[in-house]
């Protein structure tokens, strides 16, 4: 298993921010889905220094709606709409599920499931698209596979990703978007 | 941005859904894009890089074609 310069420049940021703020310092992606909640939550440190950053440290939960993260954090239902909608309109840094306080996706990372599951030993997460579960591990500087299915044949499709490069690569991709139109329905796209 | 068994399930998903083919590429192709669009995502201060960087990634990783165009030239 490979971590890459970029994997561990983040740990160490975190870990910096973490000793700040007298929390546990273990690495941000060490359970399920924890690398995206923990970007969404730095994320939301930066933008409010209010908010407390142990108990992001702490944090496990996938796709919480506002009211579990309350609980989390100690915050007022205004301050959580108003941390996510800057963090989707302002920063660009999530999509929420349109009409819900429920975070949809963080690029590349999906908070809901998917027919990518990206898995790297026993954690795993899920990913838009093929281009972003490949970026999941990418950006992890991780070792692992995709697992998705054609959806026309049903067929079982499994990439993997040793040492940092993409070793078993099946099938083909499809974009069906132009780039230019790609955030015009990021759901589809 | 799926991926296929083979390019006639590419064709048969676009006309099941009444849509034109984009573009059909070889996975491997898109590893090194993946690298490089998100090996900024984890720093805390990231911003989305601007279309400029953008589209010069995608113009370094071989994808290049109107398709590929973020905005028109």
């Amino acid at each position: 298993m490979c971590r890459s310069m970029k994997s561990v420049d983040s740990m160490k940021v975190l870990s910096k921010l973490s000793r700040r703020e007298g929390s546990d310092t273990r690495p941000p992606c060490e359970g399920t889905s924890r690398a995206g909640m923990d970007l969404i939550w730095i994320r939301v440190r930066l933008t409010d220094p209010t908010v407390d950053l142990s108990t992001v440290r702490r944090h496990r939960s996938r796709a919480q709606p506002g009211r579990d993260r309350r609980a989390h954090f100690g915050l007022t239902p205004d301050h959580v709409e108003w941390a996510l909608h800057r963090l989707q309109i302002e920063a660009d840094a999530l999509v929420r599920i349109p009409g819900s306080p429920y975070i949809w996706m963080a690029e590349p990372f999906s908070a809901v499931p998917t027919s990518f599951v990206v898995r790297s030993g026993t954690r795993q997460w899920w990913g838009n698209c093929i281009w972003d579960s490949l970026a999941i591990l990418a950006l992890l500087g991780l070792d692992g596979v995709v697992c998705t299915a054609c959806p026309v044949s049903g067929q079982p499709l499994l990439l993997s990703v040793v040492d940092g490069a993409l070793v078993d690569a099946p099938g083909i991709v499809h974009f069906a978007v132009p780039a230019r139109d790609w955030w015009r329905d990021i759901g589809f796209t | 941005m799926l991926l296929f068994r083979s390019e006639d399930d590419v064709l048969a998903w676009c006309e099941q859904r009444r849509l034109t083919p984009g573009e059909i590429f070889d996975p491997t192709r898109l590893w090194p894009l993946a690298r490089a669009w998100y090996d900024d995502r984890l720093d805390p201060d990231w911003r989305r890089r601007p279309v400029v960087q953008r589209q010069a990634i995608l113009d370094a990783a071989g994808f290049q074609g109107s398709f590929w165009r973020l905005i028109d030239s």
